[in-house]
């Protein structure tokens, strides 16, 4: 019948311009792509080892997309997984033992950076670039200060277990990254916190008409960031096993660069963590794809920003209409 | 009639919003040199016609002449090139630009190598100020004037344009009676140096003191065009209303209860402060014209302090005031700010139909129960969707209200708070919407409304309590017990017999 | 008389004009004075001339941030075009002098494009301007890589002479610096120009209502900022004396904070280029004291994020908007 042709034919427009789908479907492409280029590259072993290597960026963009679903940014993300990875080998000395009180004392750094973040956004109406730029230098000062800018140390032997092994076939990394991703996916979708975060994003005056307690949420989700921002720390020490300041601070931009990829509006209240995955694995897939080509790092950024453009535009691609 | 000193005209416009339509084969024409009054209910089409007239809209029939020349009016720019120029609400200026630089944007005065001849733009602003007869900092930001200073600027910025047609929407309506006789004075000196102007008002009395032909619109038609000198107050009130009441309004089948709320309210600067209680299943309205106080007096009861007065809610009294207490105490506010405040757009219907009852029913986890309830809603209010999951964004705005407002039923509350319940909803959807209040009225919710909609007022309402500068002038009780053209005198501060 | 709080922000508010710099300049003479008391080196011609020349590259940069800041924008782009105009500059091709001119012509040709390249993604493709530039950072640093991994060529003998010439007791980069600054100030601040791009900075649909061709100022302003960023990148190169890929990256946040301390909110509309250099003045204070003090460099990095956040909030508080309400 016609009104049923029609309606499905709807519904197919309604999947195509769907966020999600786009950025699914564009990492199916990119997986189908290294598979012809390169077949026995997509066998189980490569996938994971490379999976793995994002699971410290793919941790930290989970936060990302919280904060950005409210509407802020965390540019504080490099310097907290960095001050995470720096502190934990210094004040553990390499052993076992010392792990809870190491974990204990980048916890408590970690909460106060959020809740400054977090109290800076929603109690001062501070800019989340501005107050997540100032917390970034002052953290990164501290880390600097206390290992005395040379890192010292190697992760104790459970963390350096954490970050390199495998349980039931999986790295143990990649376990502990969709534990955390399945978490914060229910979260966002099945509970109260989930439902005001999205809230606050769209509009603030409308959830605080609604009863919703809008500060509260924003220092949340900077807090959620942080921590996870942490874990990410801790298993990228426990990858690395040896502390070193050579890690160029990138996690900051490939996070964001993930989670918008991903289909999260950067003005917020819409997206989520499962997009956010797929945007993550875009960008590694990508740059293992270029790696393929025999095209470097150079490359890779070159690409990497072409595709930002090239997805970013295809999602705001209706308002191209309607800009003044 | 078209001859030489038609300025306008406008010919069989023809618009509609999705089903609604707004305007129905509008004629209207204005001569040159002509203060025109164009009044009107809400909802009657004045600025769907002028924002067609204007450019930020396209009408989807009908012609415009300008000059006896037809014209296609398609964008803002198209109009400010023929010398149509309107001074919205808003006033459309740069809070951090000066008088003088807002005056000439666009057009400004410059000496070699682009910079700016700022000597020369200030004497230009001064002389167009002092032709206006106002006095204004001509260095002030705009930022740091008063609303009826900021319209002077936006009235110096259109004339410098050479503006031929001036519309202006409720130009007193920030104003005080001394600044808007003053604005009255300057509108009769433009018209004798050939300007036309056009004026959208809610205050009939001052129709008399400025205009020289008045147009009175009607459920997307003008009903009658008169000059000023043909018409009294009485008369342009029937015109504008002209409806029958009983039409569309639901009966109501118990009568009030006990109290169950009672506010006052008190504002600093006027002298007495206003007090009223709801009853049980009781409807009150707070009914007065644009600027008057009722709107400030019902978003105080939701998002005021304690310094603006008592509120008890069963006799017991709210300490401190936010949305949330509120809540917990039975009491809702829908806003007539429905994109800004009632309803986050982007987000799906479900999302917004569940967020009350998430929000102060529930605990963390959202549960089935939730979807259910939004069924509910959707089921009992008769939302035209086509799936939960849609946007609020692509509903109609009738539907769009059905959500704003069914998601609270599902807190069951006592008291509703209601501004502008049909603010741009169609016919059928108001009717679904009245249904709903007395329905919910009838089993013990107490609504306080305002809304700027006289029939409306008069059809719902078991009380009405008609504000004037901020106090409570006089009270209506009994549904029904009042003509509109009576209303709408004590709304307008006539105290008569 | 007691001063009531009310009164310090009503003071404060008079003087919240679009300029916007009054604060800042009053924190930099503050901090100046703070400096000059504490150490008696501050004080000397040459920590002050090495103050000022230090002060050149971020102060280029930071009035290109000013610029697309002013328009209601964001350049997340500037570090990454600092490093490879660094590098064009230190890999001319020729022989001294052509090849300073043939370095500086390709140099602002490559800044000119990322300037469209921006404007592109922020009006055609409608991308918010965080994203198209933060993209854009990427492709350019992307190109600078590809130019060179590490530090690269030498700098040009006659830039180098330029660098370290001196016009009586004034270094010549700060001379140019200040002309360039100038220009520029007038430009923003006094031209018509100028005027519209506040007025597109602060509504862009009054600013169409009004007339203006909102396209047509953007593209200028990316135009104009690539350009200064790139004098930014060039007065660079004899500092390290070569090209490299990363040594632009301080400045983008530095730029911002410069540019923010200096009374330019990133909501756009407001701020000036005068301020802007207050600002930048503030934060290579910051640095220069910091070194004097013998102090870690790493203090440099508390002290700056600290600077910054105080200096923000104590903004905010006194504007007044903290609000008890969020409407």
């Amino acid at each position: 019948m016609y009104t049923e042709r029609t309606r499905f034919l709807q519904k197919c427009k309604m999947l195509l311009l769907n966020r999600t789908f786009i950025v699914y479907g564009a990492l199916a492409f990119l997986l189908l792509l290294s598979g012809l280029l390169n077949p026995g590259s997509l066998n189980r072993r490569q996938l994971l080892l490379l999976i793995r290597q994002a699971v410290p960026v793919a941790i930290v963009s989970i936060g990302q997309t919280l904060v950005i679903l409210t509407g802020g940014i965390d540019l504080s993300v490099s310097s907290n997984l960095l001050f995470t990875f720096g502190m934990m080998p210094a004040l553990t000395y390499g052993s076992d033992s010392l792990i809870p009180q190491a974990f204990l004392v980048c916890f408590a750094w970690l909460t106060a950076i959020g809740l400054i973040n977090g109290i800076g956004v929603a109690m001062f109406g501070l800019s989340p670039l501005i107050v997540t730029l100032g917390t970034s230098s002052i953290v990164q000062g501290i880390l600097y200060l206390y290992i005395k800018g040379a890192a010292r140390g190697s992760a104790p032997p459970i963390i350096a277990y954490i970050g390199t092994e495998n349980f039931l076939g999986f790295p143990i990394s990649i376990i502990i990254w969709f534990i955390i991703a399945a978490i914060f996916v229910l979260i966002l979708q099945y509970t109260k916190l989930g439902l005001r975060i999205y809230s606050v994003g769209s509009n603030p005056s409308a959830s605080y008409l609604t009863g919703v307690p809008v500060k509260l949420t924003i220092i949340l989700v900077y807090m959620f960031s942080a921590w996870l921002c942490m874990v990410a720390g801790i298993v990228l020490i426990g990858y690395l096993k040896q502390a070193t300041l050579a890690i160029t601070p990138v996690y900051t931009l490939d996070s964001i660069a993930a989670v918008v990829l991903g289909g999260t509006k950067f003005i917020g209240g819409e997206g989520g963590v499962i997009g956010t995955i797929a945007g993550t694995l875009i960008l590694r897939f990508l740059s293992n794809l270029l790696v393929i080509f025999k095209i470097s790092y150079q490359g890779k950024q070159i690409a990497q920003g072409l595709i930002i453009l090239l997805i970013a535009g295809v999602y705001s691609g209706k308002r191209i209409q309607q800009s003044i | 009639m078209v001859n030489s000193s038609t300025l306008l005209d406008m010919k069989k416009i023809r618009k509609s919003f999705s089903n609604n339509l707004v305007l129905n084969d509008v004629n209207f024409s204005c001569r040159n040199g002509e203060i025109r009054a164009l009044v009107g209910s809400n909802g009657a089409g004045k600025s769907t016609l002028l924002k067609i007239l204007i450019g930020a809209l396209s009408a989807d029939g009908g012609e415009i002449f300008f000059n006896s020349n037809h014209v296609k009016i398609n964008s803002v720019n198209d109009a400010r090139e023929l010398g149509i120029a309107m001074i919205f609400q808003d006033f459309n200026l740069f809070p951090y630009h000066r008088v003088y630089e807002n005056v000439y944007i666009g057009r400004e005065l410059h000496k070699k190598g682009g910079i700016l001849a700022v000597s020369q733009m200030r004497d230009g602003v001064a002389d167009l100020l002092k032709k206006m007869d106002v006095q204004i900092d001509i260095d002030a930001y705009v930022r740091n004037l008063n609303l009826a200073e900021q319209q002077m600027v936006a009235i110096a910025k259109a004339l410098l344009g050479q503006a031929k047609l001036l519309i202006m929407d409720e130009p007193t309506a920030p104003l005080s009676t001394k600044e808007a006789l003053h604005l009255f004075n300057i509108l009769k000196d433009l018209k004798n140096h050939g300007v036309t102007v056009i004026l959208v008002t809610h205050r009939i009395s001052e129709i008399f003191q400025v205009a020289d032909v008045v147009s009175v619109m009607r459920d997307g038609k003008i009903v009658e065009t008169l000059p000023i000198s043909e018409v009294n107050e009485s008369m342009v009130a029937s015109l504008m209303a002209g409806r029958s009441i009983d039409a569309i309004f639901p009966e109501r089948k118990i009568s009030p209860g006990k109290k169950i709320f009672s506010y006052s309210y008190r504002d600093e600067k006027i002298k007495e402060p206003v007090e009223f209680a709801i009853r049980e299943g009781e409807t009150v309205s707070l009914f007065g014209l644009e600027g008057q106080g009722q709107r400030k007096i019902l978003r105080s009861i939701f998002m005021g302090s304690h310094k603006d007065g008592a509120l008890l809610i069963h006799d017991k009294s709210i300490e401190r005031r936010n949305p949330k207490i509120l809540i917990r105490s039975g009491v809702v506010f829908i806003s007539d700010d429905r994109v800004g405040e009632g309803l986050t757009f982007n987000l799906p219907i479900l999302q917004n139909l569940i967020m009350p009852y998430v929000e102060h029913r529930m605990g963390v986890i959202i549960k089935r129960k939730a979807k259910v309830i939004s069924n509910d809603i959707i089921k009992q209010l008769n939302i035209v969707l086509r799936s939960p999951l849609q946007k609020v964004s692509m509903l109609s705005g009738g539907n769009q209200q059905k959500v704003a407002l069914g998601k609270w039923l599902s807190l069951k509350p006592r008291i509703m708070l209601l501004d502008e319940p049909t603010k741009g909803i169609d016919v059928n959807t108001k009717s679904q919407i009245y249904d709903l209040i007395a329905e919910l009225a009838d089993r013990g919710m107490g609504v306080l409304m305002v809304s700027s909609d006289i029939i409306e007022t008069i059809g719902m309402s078991d009380r009405i309590l008609v504000v004037y500068k901020g106090m409570i002038v006089r009270e209506f009780v009994g549904k029904g017990s009042v003509s509109e053209e009576e209303l709408l005198k004590a709304a307008m501060g006539i105290l008569e017999n | 008389m007691r001063i009531s709080f009310k009164k310090i922000q009503t003071i404060f508010m008079s003087w919240e004009t679009r300029k916007n710099y009054l604060f800042s300049c009053v924190l930099f003479t503050f901090m100046f004075i703070v400096a000059s008391i504490v150490s008696p080196y501050f004080l000397t011609y040459k920590n002050i001339s090495q103050l000022l020349i230090q002060m050149v590259t971020l102060g280029f940069v930071a009035m290109g941030q000013a610029y697309v800041l002013v328009s209601g924008g964001i350049d997340l782009s500037v570090g990454s075009l600092v490093s490879m105009t660094t590098l064009i500059i230190a890999l001319s091709p020729g022989v001294d002098p052509a090849r300073l001119i043939i370095g500086f012509l390709l140099a602002i040709i490559a800044a000119v494009i990322v300037g469209i390249l921006n404007y592109f993604s922020r009006m055609i493709l409608g991308i918010d301007p965080f994203i198209g530039t933060l993209a854009s950072m990427s492709i350019v640093q992307g190109l600078a890589y590809t130019i060179s991994i590490g530090t690269a060529g030498t700098a040009p003998k006659h830039l180098l002479m330029i660098y370290n010439g001196k016009l009586g007791p004034i270094p010549v980069v700060v001379i140019i610096f200040g002309l360039v600054a100038f220009i520029a100030a007038i430009i923003l601040e006094k031209t018509k120009t100028g005027l519209r791009i506040y007025a597109v900075g602060q509504s862009r649909q009054t600013a169409s209502y009004s007339g203006l061709n909102t396209r047509q100022i953007i593209l200028l302003v990316h135009i104009i900022a690539g350009m200064l960023i790139c004098l930014g990148g060039v007065f660079l190169t004899p500092r390290i004396s070569a090209g490299s890929p990363i040594v632009g990256s301080v400045f983008l946040l530095d730029s911002i904070a410069a540019v923010v301390l200096g009374g330019t909110p990133l909501t756009g509309g407001r701020g000036s280029i005068t301020g802007t250099i207050a600002g930048t003045a503030i934060m290579s204070l910051i640095n220069n004291f910091l070194n004097m003090l013998g102090v870690t460099i790493y203090w440099k990095f508390v002290a700056k994020g600290a600077i910054l956040l105080a200096v923000v909030a104590g903004g905010s508080f006194m504007s007044g908007s903290i609000t008890k309400k969020k409407i």
